[in-house]
């Protein structure tokens, strides 16, 4: 085409897509030029051999099963699609589990993790400590003789459980109590001397239980622990009735001691005293 | 079981509502010129089948984002032929074999004259031509001339300014010709 007239003009004018200047442009030029009026010729046969080219035919499988193979699949992917849920139920469940989280944080404001390890460790060995099963006394021959005298440092050793105060006063070897002043751990007092000063009638001791206890050196009863005479066995009120009575405060040498005393047996071991 | 007289926006509505098998009558309804268009674009009748199957399997999942005022024949026609416009940049061996399998057909033909109409030797030529074709220009003539779409639908289709459609389908067609015309003289 050796003319003025833009190819893409004649091109939509024959796919009839130009605006009304452009097409009345068009039309005017085709009837002054015979080279574009042939152009458009060789363009609208080229279009119709494009046209009429024939294609290869499809094979059968494609013809009859076709629809067949694409609803199959269809089918298949409605099955699984449940995935089609994901961008809904991945955001609720992170949403979940940030709520699970936050509702969790401990008021300090710190994230779950070591610390709440450690309290909860913490917490366990506390109920360990508080469940154990304070040692029975087996018998009588380990129980301390009355006016035995505990040693300050023993006294201060002394668990604050009254049960395990209890136990460790019955583990006193006895050779230990029946040895001379200066001799183990133990020192010996008069017992009927300091047992005088107490009365044992305002303090109303039950006869058929144990009932020891630990008297300072201001003579106020600090520790007491009570049982029958086989099994060692709580009576708090008891306990709670004496502990805090003030008592005539015992000497050792001329000194005030702290003293532990076992008021149940004392007719008995006065008694033996006496024999002996 | 679905008949074929019911419409489209019928058919579709259905589908949308979770009825699948309403799918059927379209796959019936649109495979063969699907077909058409593919197989111009990757002149390979096993492709283009492919092709197809591929382009109504999207279509359905991506049935709810149709506009039922739409045509369905043009919105499927655009799924598969960006399709094929991906398979065809993915497997660009395909085209020069496909070139390869039509000029050898063209010239083992050629010697026998009972055979060969000239209606016959017009369209292995103008197939081998748009064979030869650069891709874009193939796939917009393929469009417009085969399946007389609109410069608008082709625009909207290939997703490129209307004016670049007219000026790619202007020069589609010179080159067309010159191929054309090259193969002729090449016969003779």
């Amino acid at each position: 085409m050796k003319c003025d007239l833009p190819i893409e003009l004649l091109s939509g004018y024959l796919d009839d897509e130009l605006s009304k200047e452009d097409l009345a442009r068009v039309e005017k030029h085709l009837g002054q030029c015979a080279a574009c009026r042939l152009e458009l010729d060789e363009l609208r046969k080229l279009d119709q051999h494009l046209r009429a080219a024939a294609i290869e035919e499809p094979s059968r499988e494609f013809v009859f099963n076709l629809s067949r193979q694409v609803m199959k699949k269809i089918r298949k992917k409605t099955r699984v699609s449940i995935f089609r849920f994901a961008p809904i139920f991945v955001p609720v469940a992170v949403a979940a589990l940030v709520l699970i989280i936050l509702v969790n944080l401990p008021q300090a404001g710190k994230p779950v993790g070591l610390d709440h390890q450690v309290f909860y460790s913490k917490d366990k060995v506390r109920k360990e400590i508080t469940l154990e099963i304070p040692e029975v006394s087996s018998g009588r021959d380990a129980e301390p003789k009355k006016g035995y005298v505990m040693k300050d440092e023993e006294i201060a050793a002394e668990p604050s459980a009254p049960i395990v105060a209890k136990s460790k006063a019955y583990r006193v070897p006895e050779e230990e109590i029946s040895g001379g002043a200066g001799e183990g751990l133990c020192e010996r007092v008069d017992a009927d001397e300091y047992l005088k000063t107490v009365s044992l009638e305002q303090l109303a001791i039950p006869d058929d239980r144990i009932v020891r206890a630990i008297i300072d050196t201001d003579g106020v009863v600090v520790k007491v622990a009570t049982g029958n005479t086989m099994v060692p066995e709580r009576d708090t009120m008891l306990e709670n009735r004496l502990q805090g009575q003030q008592l005539k405060p015992a000497t050792v040498s001329g000194k005030k001691a702290q003293i532990y005393v076992d008021f149940t047996q004392t007719k008995e071991t006065t008694d033996c005293t006496t024999e002996q | 079981m679905y008949n074929s007289i019911e419409s489209d926006e019928v058919l579709i509505a259905r589908v949308k509502k979770g009825d699948c098998e309403a799918f059927n009558p379209l796959v019936e309804r649109y495979k063969m010129p699907l077909y058409k268009v593919l197989y111009r674009m990757v002149h390979n009748r096993d492709d283009a089948e492919d092709l197809v199957e591929e382009a109504f399997i999207k279509a359905y999942r991506a049935i709810s984002r149709f506009d039922l005022k739409r045509s369905f024949y043009a919105w499927i026609c655009r799924i598969a032929v960006n399709n094929a416009i991906n398979y065809i940049k993915k497997e660009r061996r395909a085209q020069v074999q496909s070139i390869g399998m039509v000029e050898y057909k063209l010239t083992a033909e050629k010697g026998n004259p009972v055979r060969m109409t000239r209606q016959k030797i017009l369209t292995e030529r103008i197939n081998t031509a748009i064979a030869k074709l650069p891709e874009e220009y193939r796939i917009i003539l393929v469009l417009r001339v085969d399946e007389e779409c609109s410069y608008e639908d082709i625009s909207s289709m290939l997703k490129i300014p209307k004016g670049t459609v007219m000026s790619r389908l202007a020069r589609a067609r010179q080159k067309l010709k010159k191929l054309f015309n090259e193969l002729e003289v090449q016969e003779k």
